[in-house]
């Protein structure tokens, strides 16, 4: 394994009941990175970024993620390897019984050692990282707006200093202005805090706006990985669909410029 | 220079976050984290500030510092940026954030008296909102009702047979224990006063009268209850948080003619059944105890009953079935539709559901005992 890959997935195969989602996928995310994972409708994005965060076992290969084997793992040990990273689910999955304040406070709360006056300051400065203001802290999830939860479920990622920050679909159902907000706001807290980020999109906007790499699945596999514009040339047919078609090419000649 | 390690107890104590005297600097090093401070907060909140004091500060030699570390070295400065600090440009980020931090703060709460008052007004205002919710729902199942008798082809068959296909005979097994197991009970406590009168016989009317009219009706009513109802609001509700109470309404298609009237209908020709179902098997368990305990034969109690136990007592306990199917189903219905989209409204329609539901088919039973008080009891 490189001393620079944050996660390392070797030779992995998960699956549903009969049906195969991955067999010998490889893949590396260097750290400090923002990997963008894309595929055709099916190809199994999403059941990769729970298979890393342990939601989805794998039965086959190895995934490690800062250094430790998810497999290996148990216990505390588990607990712990898993409160050094966040995760933004798609649709934000804030508990809808607590306040924005609540729900960022959670894990501080579970993890322990810190009072709870530096539990406010520490949530007030996550609001802030991630552009809420303080009134917003006392809503319930069901008052805000789309872009409002995805933005308090960021924050709720981070709030345990996350090394690693997984994001599925984290512009879907946003409006194009808030969804180049939410990419604006991922790039200054990946600058900010230094950490790595694996994202799940279809987004091209989002996708080039962000990205250091692009990871292609197809078939189970990872069909490609690199930047943007190596990615776009590879010969395969989703890749020319998603990458040359209308909307791809807009995104590639405006990086091109 | 001196140094100090205030948080060595990972076990890595080079990357544990430390500070050293330098000239006249205090350099920080480490890893200015959550998880290598954690536990030894305050101790490094204070050790800090003894340190930092009349001295300019360097964190440039800090390998990470994430907020929490930030955190501990803003408050170690007393909230302030110190004018000599040398900083990184990513930890001057930081600090700045902290120099223009509004803490958030929970709203006021209203207190004292006006606060009782207000919840009590809330509370009153909350129940006059569910009467006036359930009369209108009831007015909307009737309307329903009416027009699904006018248009045939539009009755909701399939989900009628659905529901009492869900909710009989799933019911079976439960309510032939719970049954079984009252019929035993109230014959075993029963015998021993009858035996010391010589009234053993007697056991063939108390155990069919409180059977076929009260218990057979109750015990169904609340199984049905506590196992039917909070299913009903509980799958209403979570339609609606899902939004497909919503697209059913974008079809044209009112939630109450698909979901509630059926539930209200199948309840109302199952309930009744499950009744007689209850009745025979506490019978049986009243007959077994009877001829153990009293020597009462079998043929004797069941030839007996009829004349002991006016028919009246039977048709009331059907009657009441119907009217706690409908109830269970009417009530429940309010409350899946009442459900808020999140998981705590959801949880708490549901429990809402069952406890106003059992509260009503009680209260209901009360006011019938009173009104047939003088009916269907034969004397002597």
């Amino acid at each position: 394994m490189s001393e620079t890959c944050a996660i390392v997935c070797r030779d992995v195969a998960t699956r549903f009941g009969p049906h195969w989602v991955h067999r010998h996928l490889d893949l590396e995310v260097r750290a400090g990175e923002i990997l963008s994972i894309v595929g055709g409708s099916g190809s199994g994005k999403t059941t990769l970024l729970r298979a890393m965060v342990g939601l989805v076992p794998h039965v086959e290969g190895d995934i490690r993620i800062l250094g430790s084997s998810l497999a290996e793992l148990q216990g505390r040990a588990a607990v712990a390897l898993r409160r050094r990273w966040g995760m933004l689910f798609q649709q934000g999955a804030l508990f809808s019984a607590l306040t924005v304040f609540e729900n960022i406070a959670f894990p501080m709360r579970e993890w322990g050692g810190l009072s709870e006056g530096d539990i406010r300051e520490l949530v007030g400065l996550k609001l802030q990282m991630v552009g809420l203001r303080p009134a917003d802290a006392y809503k319930l999830p069901a008052e805000l707006s789309g872009g409002m939860v995805k933005r308090a479920a960021l924050a709720r990622a981070l709030a345990l200093e996350a090394e690693i920050l997984f994001l599925d679909e984290p512009t879907s159902g946003l409006d194009p202005i808030t969804a180049a907000d939410f990419d604006d706001l991922l790039r200054e807290v990946h600058r900010d805090i230094g950490l790595t980020v694996v994202m799940v999109s279809h987004d091209l906007d989002s996708i080039a706006a962000t990205s250091d790499r692009i990871a292609v699945l197809s078939q189970g596999k990872v069909l490609t990985v690199g930047p943007l514009s190596e990615v776009a040339e590879v010969d395969d047919p989703y890749v020319r669909e998603f990458f040359h078609g209308e909307r791809g090419e807009r995104v590639l000649k405006a990086l091109r410029c | 220079m001196t140094s100090q390690h205030p948080a060595s107890s990972t076990g890595e104590p080079q990357e544990d976050p430390h500070w050293e005297i330098e000239g006249e600097f205090l350099a920080l090093r480490g890893r200015w984290t959550l998880r290598r401070l954690t536990g030894a907060i305050d101790t490094v909140r204070e050790g800090l500030r003894q340190a930092g004091r009349d001295r300019p500060w360097d964190l440039r030699g800090i390998e990470r510092l994430d907020s929490v570390g930030a955190l501990v070295i803003w408050h170690a400065w007393g909230g302030a940026l110190p004018k000599d600090a040398r900083l990184g440009a990513e930890q001057q980020a930081i600090f700045q954030r902290f120099a223009t931090l509004e803490t958030p703060s929970p709203p006021r709460q209203p207190w004292g008296l006006w606060a009782r008052l207000e919840a009590l007004g809330a509370h009153i205002l909350g129940v006059g909102g569910d009467l006036w919710g359930l009369l209108l729902l009831l007015g909307a199942l009737l309307t329903e009702f009416w027009r699904a008798l006018r248009h045939p082809r539009h009755f909701p068959w399939r989900e009628i047979s659905a529901t009492i296909v869900r909710t009989g005979p799933d019911s079976l097994p439960i309510l032939s224990l719970i049954g079984f197991l009252i019929g035993i009970v109230i014959s075993f406590q029963s015998a021993p006063t009858l035996a010391s009168y010589g009234a053993n016989i007697y056991i063939v009317s108390i155990a069919g009268l409180s059977i076929l009219r009260e218990f057979g009706p109750l015990i169904t009513a609340v199984i049905l209850a506590g196992r039917t109802g909070s299913a009903f609001t509980a799958q209403i509700g979570a339609m609606r948080v899902t939004e497909e109470l919503d697209a059913l309404r974008t079809f044209g298609i009112s939630p109450v003619q698909r979901l509630i009237l059926p539930k209200v209908i199948a309840l109302a020709i199952t309930l009744p059944l499950l009744v007689v179902w209850t009745d025979a098997v506490a019978i049986l368990g009243a007959v077994i105890v009877a001829k153990l305990d009293l020597g009462i034969s079998v043929g004797f109690f069941l030839r007996e009953m009829p004349v002991m136990v006016p028919n009246f007592n039977f048709w009331l306990g059907i009657c009441k079935g119907v009217l706690f199917g409908i109830l269970i189903a009417w009530v429940s219905g309010y409350h899946g539709l009442k459900v808020q989209p999140n998981t705590d409204s959801l949880s708490r329609e549901t429990t809402d559901s069952v406890v106003l539901t059992l509260t009503l088919v009680i209260v209901i039973d009360a006011v019938l005992a009173m009104i047939f008080a003088n009916t269907g009891i034969s004397v002597g």
